[in-house]
């Protein structure tokens, strides 16, 4: 393992490499902060740059994209509560909250250093545990993650917010919009219209984009409009050292929120197909559910957004490790890292480590320096990034809709996807003005055609005999958790529903 | 359902034919002539989502092509609908050399037949095959069988059916003609894509799985083990194992990297795209792509295209006629 390292380093510290590493931060931060750009796009955008760097630098570098870029949606999140991707949608609940309250730089280096923290942890724990996690990982088939999945839905009643009704109605809206396409066991086509396009689903990005930024968009032209225009965007910082730097109390303050984070975003990432946007939203419901003063939670505080964070760039390290140890991606933005393996001559799986022991530990040093460069290019690129919000709004608003519909069209299979996006915009107008939950309508949304994938498995499998539970002793606990949590929080939603009718009943509540 | 939806054809046609007039109305040139051809950048609409195996393969060769052509080559990625979405884009796109569309064959041979696409297989012309995928059938390690017919014997003795991790349309149809010829009952396990095949697998959920290439490397590290080749003759890849001749089978599937360009795409074009893609899949980029993603990378040009493609198309319509009623569906 020694002789490895010192060969690793040899390879890998040199200036030119760690330009690429610094380079591949820096352009996944940019395409992170705009909205509408992902890391995805980024990666497949770059990967024929590669070709001419060494593997260990070539790796590094998308990588550092896909670091940079899970960090970076961070800011335009905290700034314009626009998410720069799904997985920051988070974010923007307390991040938005503290730009309002004039703490946008304050919140801005919380995310970093959150981000920074979860990327490190994770990085760590690929380092020490890539081969024997992702067995353990392999061995969860249909009927685990089914039950974690059903355990992840029963979380859309935990953050339903101020009306329990309104929260389920979105839910199950966003689960009927994950309705359409092939269907996974008959290979018929189901609620598409005869659109080819519709036949992988409603484009997930697209629909972001579209309830999440654009609609924010028609809300503020909407406000002035109506002539109670009251400048939304708020200057980034109220001038006080208090509110914009971060203090020892209050970086003691977020630790527990940020280690929670890099734990559900290590955990989450690791597992297929769950994603940085599962893991981001978990953590902020477990952060928020442990904290002492919940109420705190989505009008200001840095707990939520180091939760958030934390936990979305855990997660890019994370889901590289079933990678490197199997050879099977988990994501999207993972199967092209794991293509850009295999175009340098590295197949990914149990040979890797012997056939290619000295590259995987350039790696690692990589993904290392990696880090060191989001701390770096985060802190000093902050400035920049929080100009931004002094242009006017007559300059950003169109710029916005521009990188939106550029977005849709990029992601959302062309025309088609801006076609979407706009129709999702008045959707989430509408949703903003009458107060449905937009997290619930995303989780539903996201999570609806994975837990359809595992349950229809899980009953092809058990010939739907339920007695199959018996052998999976892991699915029975997270039902379990499942059934906890429906009675913690659904049922406990309905009945504050029932006594929000009833004014006699709330008030001898309180 | 598994017949054309025809009624959709005059329409795109007459609305293709009223868009290319009101091209050449606002271009007011004559089209490029076939002996100048390539004014311009040349488009190889990809299939399926960048970093895959297509889109590595393309990207692998663009530098050479573009040498030969003396033109930039532009690739552009349309996923969906197992590349459907990029099909229908292309087949709707000017007949002039400067769109071409680089797919798995499959998409153009079998989806039509199976599924309620918006083109089909004579909206396309097959300027040239790539490479082929090494398509074959493998099993966990642990699993107590070696062959097909061990599992048959195994599944009808406990009378149970075999399970099958299912995730297109050709895998299925083979699969479903291997139960109906050697008689026992099958249950597919639908999964997403190849990584869910050979997680299924790894797993120990399902007897079998299907894959284009995707077992090579874990069936190498010993976790699974190949059972058969699901095309007719032997693999190129991997001679050792199997076929489904061998096993006695009247028919194999195969899915090639094929690259089209919409109907009417002027000939002497087509023969100019084909030599210029040729050297390209010969070259050393493309070849350890095959080698590494476990694609056989050998060059068919137009007419051996056509002929390979027309095979491929009454395979699928055959095997469609043996398995019958119970093509595409489930259980």
């Amino acid at each position: 393992m020694l002789e490895n390292l010192t060969a690793a380093a040899g390879d890998i510290l040199t200036p030119l490499v760690i330009a690429y590493i610094v380079i591949g931060v820096l352009l996944g931060y940019i395409v992170g902060a705009l909205p509408g750009m992902n890391r995805t796009t980024a990666i497949a955008v770059s990967l024929p740059f590669t070709f001419t760097m060494s593997p260990a630098a070539a790796l590094s570098f998308l990588i550092g994209i896909n670091k940079g870029g899970a960090a970076g949606a961070a800011v335009s999140a905290i700034l314009l509560n626009v998410p720069g991707e799904p997985s920051s949608v988070v974010t923007t609940y307390d991040g938005y909250a503290m730009t309002k309250a004039g703490k946008a730089q304050k919140a801005l280096k919380v995310a970093l250093l959150a981000s920074v923290a979860g990327d490190v942890f994770a990085t760590i724990v690929l380092i020490l545990l890539a081969r024997p996690i992702a067995r353990f990982a392999i061995g969860l088939g249909p009927i685990e993650l089914a039950s974690i999945l059903i355990f992840s839905m029963t979380f859309i009643a935990a953050v339903a917010g101020d009306s329990f009704l309104k929260a389920m109605i979105a839910g199950f809206l966003g689960l009927l919009l994950s309705t359409p396409g092939i269907d996974i066991e008959t290979g018929m086509p189901r609620l598409t219209f005869g659109m080819l396009q519709l036949y992988d689903g409603v484009p997930l990005l697209a629909v972001a984009i579209g309830t999440l930024a654009l609609s924010e968009i028609l809300v503020q032209i909407d406000e002035g409009w109506r002539g109670d225009h009251r400048y939304p965007r708020p200057p980034d910082d109220t001038g006080t050292k208090a509110d914009r730097a971060l203090s020892f109390r209050e970086i003691r303050q977020i630790t527990p929120s940020v280690v929670r984070g890099s734990l559900v975003g290590t955990f989450i990432g690791l597992l297929p197909g769950l994603g940085a946007t599962l893991a981001s939203f978990l953590s902020y419901t477990w952060v928020r559910r442990a904290s002492k003063t919940p109420e705190a939670f989505g009008k200001g505080a840095p707990e939520g957004v180091a939760a958030s964070e934390s936990a979305d760039n855990a997660t890019v390290p994370a889901a590289l490790i079933p990678v490197f140890a199997i050879g099977v991606p988990g994501s999207l933005s993972t199967a092209l890292l794991m293509g850009a393996f295999m175009m340098h001559g590295l197949t990914p799986g149990p040979f890797l480590f012997k056939e290619s022991g000295n590259v995987v530990f350039s790696i690692y040093i990589g993904m290392i320096l990696a880090s060191v460069a989001l701390l770096g290019v985060g802190f000093f690129g902050q400035r920049i990034f929080s100009l931004v919000i002094r242009v006017r709004e007559s300059v950003i608003l169109p710029v916005i809709v521009f990188l939106c519909v550029v977005g849709a069209y990029m992601e959302g299979g062309g025309m088609f996807g801006v076609y979407l996006m706009l129709i999702f915009g008045l959707v989430g107008y509408f949703m903003k003005k009458f107060d449905y939950s937009f997290v619930t309508f995303v989780v539903g949304y996201v999570l609806g055609p994975m837990a359809e994938l595992t349950i229809r498995q899980s009953l092809i499998l058990s010939n739907s005999d339920p007695r199959i539970l018996l052998s999976h002793p892991i699915a029975i606990v997270f039902l379990v958790l499942a059934g906890l949590s429906i009675w913690r929080f659904a049922i406990a939603g309905a009945r504050s529903m029932r006594m929000e009718t009833s004014p006699s009943a709330k008030e001898q509540q309180t | 359902m598994k017949i054309l939806d025809r009624r959709r054809t005059p329409r795109r046609r007459m609305a293709a034919a009223i868009l290319g007039a009101a091209a050449l109305l606002t271009v007011a040139g004559a089209p490029a002539m076939a002996q100048d051809w390539p004014q311009d950048a040349v488009t190889v609409v990809v299939a399926y989502p960048a970093g895959g195996g297509t889109d590595t393969a393309i990207r692998a060769m663009t530098d050479i092509i573009s040498e030969k052509l003396g033109q930039p080559i532009l690739v552009q990625n349309v996923g969906g609908a197992g590349g459907g979405v990029a099909a229908a884009q292309v087949a709707k796109a000017k007949p002039d050399g400067y769109t071409l569309l680089a797919t798995n064959s499959t998409s153009i041979t079998l989806a039509p037949l199976v599924q309620n696409m918006l083109y089909d297989m004579d909206d396309f012309e097959h300027v040239a095959i790539l490479g082929a995928f090494q398509n074959a059938v493998f099993a966990n390690k642990d699993k107590p069988f070696n062959t097909l017919d061990e599992l048959v014997a195994i599944a009808k003795k406990e009378g149970r059916p075999v399970t099958f991790a299912s995730q297109l349309a050709i895998d299925r149809l083979l699969m479903q003609y291997i139960a109906k010829e050697r008689g026992f009952e099958l249950r597919p396990l639908p999964v997403s894509g190849g990584s869910g095949a050979v997680q299924a697998v790894l797993a120990g959920d399902v007897d079998l799985s299907f894959s284009g290439g995707s077992w090579a490397p874990i069936v190498a590290a010993g976790d699974a083990k190949a059972l058969f080749a699901a095309s007719h003759e032997r693999l190129k890849r991997a001679p050792d194992l199997v076929s489904m001749k061998d096993l006695g089978f009247t028919f194999g599937v195969t899915s090639h990297i094929s690259l089209h360009a919409p109907a009417g795409t002027p000939a002497d074009v087509m023969e100019k795209i084909a030599a210029a893609f040729e050297p390209a899949v010969a070259g050393t980029m493309a070849q350890n792509v095959g080698d590494k993603r476990n694609m056989d990378m050998t060059f068919q040009g137009h007419e051996a295209a056509v002929a390979t493609m027309q095979k491929e198309r009454e395979t699928y319509e055959q095997l469609i006629e043996v398995v019958g009623e119970d093509a595409n569906k489930a259980n």
